[in-house]
């Protein structure tokens, strides 16, 4: 009789009881274990969403706000959206949000600043009553001497309204243009 | 027979699966949390440093401001002298740091050097900005650089109430006189770089303390009605250069009442379109400033060609209170009354009738002189100049008058 003969032949294991408690304790532990870790990726997913919405927004808000402190003249703002302005060195640079995208024109070359753009909303303000805190906004581009934008982005990764990773971030300021008297 | 299981013994061990469980769950888990904390960490740092760069740049340009509060009271003990001596007085040379506070707590430090500009009505400002220090080992820095400027005309009005560089012709009813007014100095009726030719019934005073009229003399110093043949090199003080053009075109632009491109080489203002109050630019057709680039190089086809007639104020009084610069050539006629400063880059022609005058000054440059024997300005008719030290120092009310930021020289640069 082989030793494997035995083994196949034996007709002992464990009994019913033993089964049950240990499917209920591993079931328990993975029970655990799953939620545990789904916790974790959601708070992974919020973080590293939350950093990409709040990076892009600043970045982006930084360089309109320092672009624009120092520009010559505002050449054309047809919408909240879209703004064309020449710069300190004399270059034409126009930002537009589309699609989602805020693109930065620079000499007829387009490129994409930052993806992920919910919203930007750009008032023209022709002056500024800084005791009230309220400006009077201008439709005309010679006549714009501060603007305040007010750039909201989310995640450029397409996610479900209700998942953690869906997330957005608001960032606004007020740029005076200091070259413009 | 005993049996032997061929799986090895801690395999079958059916102990402890808690442990291992736990450790595996603790593992994927402890992963995520670090690259979570990676992340969540540098966010922190960003903003940061973001905080301290704004704030760098904020006291930096505090440092702007306390410079042109400086030159602006040149009298105080804290102030730069005007005109700019060879050697600035600290801390506007940028040798010791000023101290810049908010309620009391110091922010940080910022450094000024004060230099002179192109021109005398120029200074080039440069602040650098340190927070918390420019000692700290973990400090931001900015720094924004800017020409300020005053208004020529605030620092150095016209010497006469016709100021000419070339060659004039006066003839008619021409009414000028400076003796009104001394609040700026006094002041000669006419200056002309060339030979001033008058007729007519034309009555010419400067404040020479007499009340004969059309006293002429050539050059010199002394008050006088009429000076002729100046010298070409004393009429500099008075031209307005490059960046002034620049400046009163960004006033201009902002106000709405810049004009440039094909309309303006034959620009009318009458009543059925208006001037309003203000600094009105008539700009090249191109938008450049004439010669600009060396003399001679513009073409006189880019030159402005304006002419205002009566009835052009929109003001309601009928007055029309400001500045007109056109970059070409100007012809006022008709009764247009007008309080400010008139300057005109080529040829002025001003014939005026009825009770239309000019309180202030009028300046002509007369860029482009083709011929010595050209009539450049001609004034006829009832055309009528008083000088107005208020008018002209400060057209319109609208000009700034200190130093202010010169539009288009702001600048955040690199350095330190």
């Amino acid at each position: 009789m082989t030793r494997l003969g035995a083994l196949l032949r034996d007709q002992r294991g464990f009994t019913l009881t033993e089964l049950l408690v240990v499917t209920a304790a591993l079931g328990t532990i993975l029970a655990g274990v799953v939620v545990i870790q789904q916790r974790g990726q959601e708070a992974y997913l919020f973080g590293s969403h939350r950093v990409e919405v709040q990076q892009n927004n600043r970045s982006a808000l930084e360089l309109m706000v320092r672009e624009l402190r120092s520009a010559k003249s505002v050449t054309a703002i047809p919408s909240a959206t879209n703004l064309t302005f020449v710069d300190e060195n004399d270059q034409t640079i126009q930002y537009e949000a589309a699609s989602g995208t805020l693109n930065r024109t620079v000499a007829g070359t387009t490129t994409p600043l930052i993806g992920g753009v919910q919203s930007l909303a750009m008032t023209y303000y022709s002056a500024w009553n800084g005791a009230a805190n309220i400006g009077t906004t201008t439709t005309t581009p010679s006549s714009v001497k501060l603007i305040r934008i007010q750039l909201v982005t989310r995640t450029e990764e397409q996610v479900g309204s209700a998942s953690p990773g869906n997330q957005r971030s608001t960032m606004e300021s007020l740029v005076r243009l200091r070259n413009i008297p | 027979m005993a049996f032997r299981s061929p799986i090895p013994r801690f395999l079958r061990d059916q102990r402890g699966v808690a442990l291992p469980m736990a450790l595996l769950a603790l593992l994927i888990l402890s992963a995520l949390v670090i690259a979570f904390s990676m992340l969540a960490t540098s966010e922190p740092v960003i903003a940061t440093n973001q905080k301290l760069v704004a704030q760098a740049r904020a006291v930096a340009e505090s440092g702007l401001e306390r410079a042109i509060w400086a030159l602006n009271n040149f009298g105080d003990a804290d102030g730069i002298p005007d005109p700019l001596p060879a050697t600035v007085p600290a801390p506007y040379d940028g040798s010791t740091g000023i101290p810049i506070t908010l309620n009391g707590t110091q922010v940080g430090l910022a450094f000024v050097t004060v230099t002179p500009g192109t021109n005398p009505n120029e200074r080039t400002v440069e602040a650098v900005g340190w927070v918390p220090n420019n000692a700290n080992a973990q400090n931001a820095r900015r720094k924004v650089q800017a020409t300020v400027y005053k208004f020529l005309f605030r620092g150095s009005p016209p010497p006469a109430a016709l100021t000419v560089k070339g060659e004039i012709n006066a003839s008619g009813n021409t009414n000028i006189d400076s003796r009104t007014d001394t609040s700026c100095g006094h002041k000669d009726g006419i200056w002309s770089a060339g030979a001033t030719a008058y007729g007519g019934s034309a009555a010419i005073y400067g404040a020479d303390t007499n009340n004969t009229k059309n006293q002429i003399v050539a050059g010199g110093n002394g008050k006088v009605d009429i000076r002729q043949n100046v010298a070409e090199s004393a009429f500099t003080p008075y031209l307005l250069k490059s960046a002034d053009l620049n400046t009163l075109k960004a006033l201009a632009k902002v106000a709405g009442t810049y004009y440039s491109g094909s309309t303006v080489s034959g620009l009318t203002f009458n009543s059925s379109r208006t001037i309003p109050n203000g600094i009105i630019f008539v700009d090249t057709v191109s938008g450049q400033n004439i010669d600009e680039n060396g003399a001679n190089t513009t073409p006189t086809s880019d030159f402005a060609n304006v002419s205002i007639h009566g009835g052009a104020a929109a003001d309601p009084s009928g007055i029309f209170s400001g500045m007109i610069v056109v970059a070409g050539s100007l012809s006022i006629s008709g009764n247009f009354e007008m309080h400010g400063l008139v300057y005109v880059v080529n040829d002025l022609t001003y014939t005026g009738t009825g009770n239309g005058e000019i309180q202030g000054a009028v300046i002509s440059q007369n860029i482009r002189d083709t011929s010595s024997t050209t009539i450049d300005t001609n004034t006829g008719g009832s055309a009528s100049i008083n000088y107005n030290c208020r008018y002209v120092t400060n057209p319109g009310g609208r000009m700034p008058q200190g130093f202010t930021i010169q539009p288009g020289t702001y600048k955040e640069v690199a350095g330190s």
